[in-house]
């Protein structure tokens, strides 16, 4: 009747995996410099020996929702929270099997297999925002390099709550009839998960609140094709290891930096009126394959692997292709507003290693889809200082994006002001 | 341009993802039976009734144990349904059970059980008691005389004549000194409260005759009547009067009679003759000289036969009646016949008030001795008593208690009954005969009697029109079984054996005091044979068929013990109070009088604690060599609970119990063995739930561990209550078929029903009365729920139109009245905890059999 260990396990479980979603969320911010297009010509590079220095903020929320593996959005507290029923116990351990049969022989009304220890919900509350200082210089007037360091502020509030358990009846009834029942009857979950955790030689969860530099990215932007309405350019973002490497004592860690990555993205920009402007997209981001040391799970049923099953093996985060398009709307000379569109689909995970551990595991539910959409609002002094109207060609826009459908993926919400200026 | 932004924010409003509550399911938190009620009335409208007659029947040879248990099954049901005629069937037919002739061992108070337990018990202490008193007596004894001796020295006594009532009060006056003098010794306390009694009796007594004589002397009017009354007193008193006084009262009365017939010169010379020789030489000369000095000189020279023949009529002499004629008579009648009379009664009634008045000092004086000789006769008279029951202390009690027992109960106490009986009904009279008239009894039977006594004590106890004499002999019955069971040293110091005998021969004898340390197993065997003092015939049985231990009878033993421990409790009135507890020592020794005597002669404490260490000797079994108890773990294994490691073994989450078969125990498990031994463990679990309550000063004494047998109890009940756990797991678990009904037995190898055993509607009736006797001693309502299960399936299944009651073959059939009896008292106990459709429903089952009950003789 020895449980604490059991629900322990199956908690921490979803906190792993909380920890992957969050990965998800963030990673929006490797293309902090290439998808945050401002509206100059949606797709203008930088004239040879023009200097762009920037400064973009973004706040990511909602990250507390993720769409799950049939696409329905629930809260994070609801996706990963556990339902400590007789039958999942029974999964996840022999002794929590023998309370249960044991429990079911006490009269005709099958008392172990109506137990439940109750839902158990780790709500998460985690927010991201990030400062990046961005410099941008044409090299010609097709080719423009820029590079980006973004400075993460990350937060998350996290608390435990247990819900919906019938174990005060349990306690009524079978209170006092022995010790070791009494301790399987008293389980503080959110105790005993920070205790398996420590046991297994995770850190303790709790609320964060910290700053760190996130990973370099340089891009490169080329206009490789030019007519009087139409524009085509090739997008290269390089991502660079920068940020903190993968932690994987770390539950709560965001694990989304330190990763070598490519996106190639290609955009057209079609003028459809003179105020109009369409830029349908394509990109595909490819991680370079690395190795970190991870905790390979024994089996299924090891939602929370102990640190003897630590291993350094072979990571290959899935490939992204996205397909999407912007609409840009010129109100004036100064003033544009947007809305776009865009699909992504995300190929699994991939770890391999040498003991031949169940690395499939670590990949389980890291193949998503997202759709999202956004719009913005924009203002450029460009073409009002070369009328002399302003002191200085900047441009200063605002960004909101939404994930409006998707599969194993967070939903984000994020608003983004971005400030350029040009010299 | 408005409606462009409009249109953006409606698009992204639109678009905006809607988060989904998940939905949980919802845990049981409220348990309700697994089944439903059927409704019987609805799926049977027409239905054929047996005539109760015809539909039961209860004849033949059957066990004590199972006829008590009928009895107290009917109080039950009188007492659940409120119906007062059924409760007094079963009074009605414990009291025809009782006539029952030749049946029942008898023995005689002064020679049972408890007689010679508290001979042996009190024996040593009681005569180590009374030589140390004859020791203070004879100690103190010379302590008051001393005192005596003291204040006799340093008295002045009058010496002057004195009225009586003040010889009273210079009486009273020493008393009181000698008192107040003797209390302030250090003679030991009974003796001074004895010196104390006896003075404070001998100063109103004095002061009461010393004012009576006072009041007689004066009131007086004739020497006659002053004599009378003074004689009358004397008599009455039994004063012993010294021969001279004797003669001059004889004398006196002679007189006083003659002054009475004092009428004539004859009668009047008789008076004076009489005078004359009840004065000496110097009263005469001053009393009747003066009157007539010729008389004086006459009389002076007379013998006394020449004065008697004076006074006589016809003594003839012719010189004598000259001078009596012509000297005295003349004088006489000159003198006047009536005033000389008169002052001659005048004269000696005087003479004798100054006589009283002149014995006080010397009364006086030989007071001291008086009360010295008065206490050395009592003393001497105290200390053969004591010795005398020194000598035949067994003899002394015995008496005692025998003629006791003879004011108390007209016919000789029940020992044991038998262990069978005849029982018939005829014409709805129940009937019984006695099945032999050997000494055998069984541990059933006395089991069921203590239970089904308690049962009846209490019912008597609120009746004030109870015999009492019913109530304590019921009462001195059940404690001579208590003391058998537990075997005692007897009057000639030798060990009864207990019935609770060694299960192995190797043991020694049961010693209640050591229960609790003993690694040995003590359990009465089946069929056990006994002598006409209520002894067991063999000290343990042989390894032969007496080595047999049925798993009823150690559950019925249970229940007994457990409810005489109700009885006893100490911290409760109980109708012990009605039946034993106003019997105190000193009403068997009256003449004796002590504070240690106002105890009780049954000890309610101590009578508790020897309940308590026999239940416990019992329970202890459970675990010890021998054992008839198993316990099941998760995979089904059986471990015997003799072998279960209890710190760390397999969790272990259902039990069972067997019987033992010479020695051997057997293969099968029986469900109405399971069930009767949770009720008796539930009972011995609801009457110690307060047992730490107690004053018994047996309960309370600490062993050399620092533990009293109290804390071993607390800490023995948790174990029985998981034991209560087990065994009522595995009667609503393993026991429980498919069909939701409780099979007859387990194959122990396999705990698989037997199915060739046909189930019986008894064992369901007695698992729904064990589960709700599990769910009331552990708190657990699932245990409740079962039970009400197992009757909403009796419903389902086996109820039998025809029959208007439960037949698991569902052939049409005639029950046995106990079957019938332990369903309805079954389902009477349930029906409260039924909704109240299925009450209304089982109400209507069972009325004819509850107005077949009624009409029971």
């Amino acid at each position: 009747m020895k449980m604490k260990s059991t629900r322990s396990q199956a908690l921490q479980a979803r906190i792993s995996k909380q920890s992957l979603c969050l990965a998800a969320v963030i990673y929006c911010l490797s293309f902090l410099v290439a998808t945050s297009k401002s509206h100059a010509g949606a797709l203008d590079t930088l004239p040879e020996g023009i200097n762009s220095p920037q400064l973009r903020f973004a706040n990511v929320e909602g990250i507390q929702q993720r769409y799950d593996s049939s696409s329905s959005l629930l809260t994070l507290g609801d996706y990963r929270s556990v339902v400590f029923n007789a039958e999942n116990l029974s999964r996840m351990n022999a002794r929590a099997q023998n309370l249960i049969q044991a429990l079911d022989r006490f009269g005709t009304q099958n008392l172990g297999s109506n137990i439940s220890y109750g839902v158990f919900k780790i709500d998460a509350v985690p927010q991201v925002q990030y400062m990046a200082p961005v410099y941008a210089r044409g090299i010609t007037n097709k080719w423009t390099v820029g590079v980006a360091v973004p400075m993460v502020n990350y937060r998350n509030n996290i608390n435990f709550k247990t819900e919906n358990s019938n174990l005060a009846y349990y306690r009524q009834q079978l209170s006092g009839l022995s010790a070791e029942l009494d301790d399987a009857l008293n389980i503080d979950l959110a105790v005993e998960t920070q205790n398996t955790l420590a046991e297994r030689g995770y850190d303790t969860l709790g609320n964060r609140n910290e700053n760190f530099m996130g990973d370099l990215q340089v891009v490169s932007m080329y206009n490789f094709w030019n007519s009087r309405d139409m524009t085509a350019q090739y997008q290269m973002t390089l991502n660079l290891p920068t940020g903190p490497q993968y932690d994987s004592d770390d539950l709560a860690a965001l694990n989304i930096f330190g990763r070598t990555a490519i996106e190639n993205k290609l955009f057209v920009s079609k003028v459809l009126s003179s105020r109009i402007e369409a830029v349908p997209y394509a990109s595909l981001l490819l991680n370079v394959p690395d190795h970190v040391t991870a905790r390979v799970p024994k089996d299924q049923d090891d939602v929370i692997p102990d640190q003897t099953t630590k291993e350094n093996v072979r990571r290959h985060v899935g490939t992204t292709v996205a397909l999407g398009g912007d609409l840009y709307y010129s109100l004036s000379d100064g003033f544009t507003v947007n809305g776009g569109y865009s699909v992504s689909e995300k190929t699994r995970d991939q770890y391999s290693g040498d003991k031949g551990t169940r690395y499939d595991l670590l990949g389980n539910n890291t193949n998503s889809t997202f759709h999202r959409v956004n719009a913005g609002v924009s203002y450029s002094s460009v073409k009002s200082y070369f009328k002399k109207m302003s002191l200085m060609p900047a441009v200063v826009s605002f960004n909101f994006s939404d994930t409006i459908m998707g599969r194993n993926v967070e939903r984000r919400t994020m608003q983004e002001l971005n400030f350029m200026m040009f010299f | 341009m408005k409606k462009i932004f409009l249109l953006t924010f409606l698009a992204l409003a639109a678009c905006a993802p809607k988060v989904e509550d998940r939905v949980y399911p919802d845990p049981k938190r409220d348990f309700n039976p697994r089944l439903e009620d059927t409704d019987l009335r609805s799926k049977y409208p027409e239905i054929y009734l047996f005539d109760f007659d015809s539909s039961t029947y209860w004849n033949g040879d059957t066990k004590w144990g199972t006829f008590y248990r009928q009895i107290e099954h009917l109080i039950t049901i009188g007492e659940a349904l409120n119906e007062p005629k059924i409760v007094e069937l079963a009074r009605n037919l414990l009291e025809k059970s009782r006539d029952m002739s030749k049946g029942f061992s008898v023995i005689d108070l002064s020679n049972s059980p408890f007689a010679e337990l508290a001979i042996g018990r009190t024996e040593v202490e009681t005569k180590a008691a009374l030589a140390q008193a004859s020791k203070d007596i004879e100690s103190g004894k010379v302590k008051i005389l001393a005192v005596l001796e003291s204040i006799s020295k340093d008295k002045k006594w009058p010496t002057d004549p004195m009225e009586i009532e003040k010889v009273g009060i210079e009486v009273e006056k020493f008393l009181v000194l000698f008192r107040d003098k003797s209390l302030a010794t250090d003679v030991f306390d009974p003796m001074k409260e004895e010196i104390k009694k006896e003075i404070d009796i001998q100063i109103k007594w004095a002061k009461d005759v010393t004012a009576e004589l006072g009041t007689v002397s004066r009131d007086a009017k004739t020497l006659d009547s002053f004599i009378k009354n003074v004689n009358a007193i004397i008599e009455r008193e039994k004063f012993e009067v010294d021969p001279e006084l004797l003669q001059t009262m004889t004398k006196g009365k002679v007189l006083a009679a003659n002054l009475l017939q004092c009428k004539d010169g004859q009668s009047a010379l008789r008076v004076i003759v009489d005078v004359w020789g009840l004065l000496n030489e110097q009263e005469r000369e001053q009393y009747i000289k003066p009157v007539n000095e010729e008389l004086y000189d006459y009389l002076k020279g007379r013998n006394a036969k020449q004065l008697n023949c004076l006074q006589q009529d016809n003594c003839k002499g012719i010189v004598r009646d000259m001078i009596k004629n012509v000297f005295i008579l003349p004088k006489l009648e000159k003198y006047g016949i009536a005033k000389l009379c008169q002052e001659i009664n005048d004269q000696s009634l005087d003479f004798s008030r100054k006589a009283l008045q002149s014995a006080g000092p010397g009364i006086l004086a030989t007071l001291p001795q008086m009360i010295r000789e008065s206490m050395e006769d009592a003393i001497a008279k105290k200390s053969k008593e004591l010795q005398g029951i020194q000598a035949d202390f067994a003899g002394f009690v015995k008496t005692r208690v025998g003629d006791w027992s003879k004011v108390q109960f007209q016919n000789p106490l029940i020992g044991f009954e038998p262990d069978r009986m005849q029982v018939s009904i005829q014409k709805r009279e129940v009937s019984f005969q006695p099945s032999h008239t050997g000494q055998n009894t069984s541990p059933e039977g006395i089991g069921a009697g203590m239970s089904l006594y308690k049962k009846i004590w209490d019912l008597e106890s609120g009746n004030t029109e109870a015999s009492r004499e019913f109530l304590l002999r019921t009462g001195v019955e059940q404690v001579n079984r208590i003391v058998a069971l537990g075997g005692y040293v007897d009057a000639s110091k030798a060990q009864v054996p207990a019935f609770l005998a060694p299960m192995e021969n190797e043991a020694p004898l049961l010693d209640l005091e050591k229960v609790m340390d003993t690694p040995f197993a003590y359990a009465v065997p089946e069929d056990i044979s006994f002598d006409r003092m209520m002894r067991p015939s063999l000290d343990r049985p042989r390894d032969d068929h007496s080595r047999n231990y049925s798993a009823r009878s150690t559950a019925e033993m249970i229940r007994g013990l457990s409810s005489m421990i109700e009885f006893f409790q100490d911290w409760n009135p109980t109708s012990y109070e009605k039946a034993l507890g106003k019997i105190q020592a000193q009403q068997l020794v009256p003449d004796f009088q002590a504070e240690e005597l106002n105890t009780s002669v049954f000890p309610k404490g101590d009578l508790l604690a020897m309940s308590l260490a026999e239940a416990a000797t019992l329970l202890q079994n459970l675990t010890k060599k021998n054992s008839q108890v198993f316990l099941v773990d998760l995979q089904n294994q059986i471990q015997w609970a003799s072998d279960y490691d209890f710190e760390n073994g397999e969790t272990a989450v259902m039990a069972g119990i067997v019987d033992i078969s010479r020695g051997q125990r057997t293969k099968t498990v029986k469900a109405d063995d399971v069930a009767r031994m949770i009720l008796s463990l539930a009972k011995f679990m609801d009457v110690t739930l307060d047992i730490d309550k107690t004053s018994s000063e047996l309960l309370l004494k600490k062993g050399e561990d620092g533990k009293t047998p109290i804390d071993s109890l607390k800490e023995a009940r948790q174990q029985i209550k998981l034991l209560v756990i087990g065994l009522t797991n595995i009667i609503s678990h393993q026991f429980v078929t498919e069909e939701s009904s409780v099979a007859k037995s387990l194959r122990l190898a396999t705990l698989d029903p037997d199915e060739t055993e046909e189930r019986s509607i008894l064992d369901q009736a007695l698992a729904i009365r064990a589960m709700l006797a599990a769910s009331r001693v552990t708190g657990i309502d699932i245990y409740r729920l079962s039970a009400i299960d197992l009757y909403y399936a009796m419903n389902q299944k086996f109820y039998n139109p025809k029959m208007r009651f439960y037949s698991v073959s569902m052939r049409t059939e005639t029950l046995p009245l106990p079957v019938v009896l332990e369903t309805v008292a079954a389902l009477s106990e349930l029906k409260p905890y039924l909704p109240l459709d299925s009450q209304d429903q089982l109400a209507w089952v069972l009325k004819p059999w509850i107005d077949g009950l009624k009409k029971l003789k």
